[in-house]
């Protein structure tokens, strides 16, 4: 089932001088995937998170979030999302009165707000107020009111911007914990490719308003041939990595855990399965998946076709 | 039928989180009025609280404007996003702001003159008062009512307008227009005409503009001279200004409000 349906969706601003933020704009989010929405600065991310969350009526084209219009059931459609906004402005308050009011209006008790600041690393700045937080801890809080009340869709726009490699790697970590062990739809909106390829796993891109491609990664990846990452189960790493590293194709070649991860340019994919089902090379595969892709260059090629 | 009681408890909610914001400048607000209006009633000086509730009245209505407006801020500034993401809804935010900064101060103003009066000299609520011996004005509790009923008319059509246009300057405008322009220009108007036709009652009429806005004025000016309106007649019109000035606002909040 599609958790976000944009059909044909345009969305105007202004009176006079006319801004046309998204124009006709069709797209798709599947349940349960971590999608990254992509696109230069002012091609529509925003606004398309705005108009998932009912801030904004499109001026033509209906929008199906959960199978309802979120401008009509504000609500029911709201209670099931998580917002992190680009660049969100608090309250004069404390972190933890700000939490608390947000747990109150999602029926959450205050022993799991207490449990959502431990999450995010807040705990020793639960009763400093936000305005004093710096940018990295500000977005940590910004997670942790997107997280309470269980949603079932989150949406981050630029959730590691500004955060120092630590607390990166750290939000990242929870963004695949979410998917992995709560199963939750995220669409995350970034600039930061490498960290994005880390864990998306469907994309839309988006420019000047328009979705120029959208689809699962490794879809796209193989439609525009770009170099992708593979991961070769196997008993016996070393003995199959001295079996494929002469070939051309192979970029990189790494031992990881009981197998291997191996890049290659998604055109060669065919060649490789070629070979890793021939009789010398088969002994040794388990099997053969697609992990990420190199998201720089495929933004490139996007961007180059739009 | 339709459930009111979810919606109900999260205006509330949201209502209660905004007055621990703002309650400091609503509780000093109430406890100046009540003070200056247990001193009045101590030393039975009757005529200097409806001089100084017109005097109250304007400065009240640019205080809680200020606090109103804050609503149009928190929108431009996307504040409103984070507590409309935990599934409130855009009336009922702006629902819960009205209840907060204008509904809830203009109880503690009416509180604030009536309560310290009923508990020293009951009898002073129902007393005709007046700054001058000669004019007849509204009983205290009469007056009270119509200080809270201009409040409300004036702020909710500043609210109305600031929502409407996003801007906060407009619902300034607004009140400050309404409340001081109008009544001082519609003044000299009447003056300059009645200078130079001679006969000041004949313009009297041009004071009904003020009617639907602005009852401790109406109350000043309609309680003598040619044109005389009851209290029904005064306090009607403002409410219903009132009444339509806040349909209008939860009208554009449901279907135009983009945050």
């Amino acid at each position: 089932m599609d958790v976000v349906v944009f059909d044909n969706v345009t969305k105007i601003f202004g009176g006079l001088k006319a801004i046309k933020a998204l124009d006709n704009t069709s797209f798709r989010i599947p349940s349960r995937v971590v999608a990254g929405l992509l696109g230069p600065n002012g091609s529509g991310k925003t606004t398309s998170f705005k108009l998932i969350m009912g801030f904004l009526k499109p001026n033509s084209g209906k929008i199906f979030v959960f199978g309802m219009d979120p401008w009509v059931n504000e609500y029911s459609v709201r209670r099931r999302i998580g917002y992190l906004p680009e660049k969100p402005v608090y309250p004069y308050v404390s972190v933890y009165k700000f939490l608390r009011h947000i747990g109150r209006m999602q029926g959450v008790s205050s022993n799991e707000v207490e449990m959502f600041i431990k999450l995010v690393g807040l705990e020793r700045y639960k009763f400093i107020n936000i305005r004093g937080l710096s940018r990295g801890y500000l977005q940590r809080l910004g997670l942790a009111q997107a997280l309470i009340g269980d949603p079932e869709l989150l949406l981050l726009d630029e959730p590691t911007a500004n955060l120092d490699p630590l607390s990166r790697k750290q939000i990242l970590e929870l963004i695949k914990d979410l998917k992995k062990e709560l199963g939750i739809t995220i669409i995350v909106a970034t600039h930061i490719l490498p960290e994005l390829q880390e864990v998306a796993d469907y994309l839309v891109y988006i420019n000047r308003g328009r979705v120029i491609e959208s689809g699962k990664l490794e879809d796209l990846t193989h439609r525009y041939f770009v170099h992708a990452y593979y991961y070769i189960e196997t008993n016996e790493p070393r003995k199959l990595a001295s079996k494929i590293i002469m070939e051309e194709y192979v970029k990189a070649i790494e031992v990881r855990d009981n197998g291997l991860l191996i890049k290659i340019n998604s055109a060669y994919k065919d060649d490789l399965l070629e070979l890793l089902t021939s009789s010398k090379i088969s002994v040794y595969v388990k099997n053969i998946r697609h992990v990420t892709t190199e998201l720089g260059e495929l933004y490139e090629k996007l961007s180059r076709a739009s | 039928m339709k459930n009111y009681r979810e919606p109900v408890k999260r205006i509330m909610l949201q209502s209660e989180y905004l007055l621990s914001l703002k309650a400091t400048a609503i509780y000093v607000i109430a406890i100046i009025i009540g003070i200056i209006f247990s001193l009045a009633s101590i030393y039975r000086a009757y005529p200097i609280m409806s001089a100084f509730g017109f005097i109250a009245g304007i400065l009240l209505v640019i205080l809680l404007i200020t606090i109103a407006g804050s609503m149009i801020d928190e929108i431009n500034e996307g504040q409103t996003q984070l507590y409309l993401a935990t599934g409130l809804s855009r009336s009922e935010y702006v629902v819960s702001w009205y209840i907060v900064s204008i509904v809830y101060p203009v109880l503690a103003v009416f509180l604030a003159i009536v309560l310290p009066v009923l508990i020293i000299d009951p009898p002073a609520l129902l007393i005709r008062l007046s700054p001058y011996s000669s004019t007849l004005v509204p009983t205290l509790l009469t007056f009270a009512f119509a200080i809270s009923l201009q409040l409300l008319n004036n702020i909710s059509l500043g609210l109305m307008f600031g929502l409407m246009t996003k801007k906060k300057g407009i619902a300034y405008l607004t009140v400050v227009f309404i409340a001081f322009i109008l009544p001082v220009a519609l003044g000299i108007i009447v003056s300059m005409l009645g200078a130079m036709t001679g006969s000041y009652d004949a313009y009297h009429s041009i004071y009904l503009i003020l009617v639907p806005f602005d009852p401790l004025f109406s109350y000043m000016i309609f309680s003598q001279g040619p044109i005389r309106l009851s209290d029904t007649a005064i306090l009607l019109p403002p409410l219903v200004t009132t009444i339509i000035s806040i349909v209008l606002m939860l009208h554009h909040a449901k279907n135009k409000l983009e945050v």
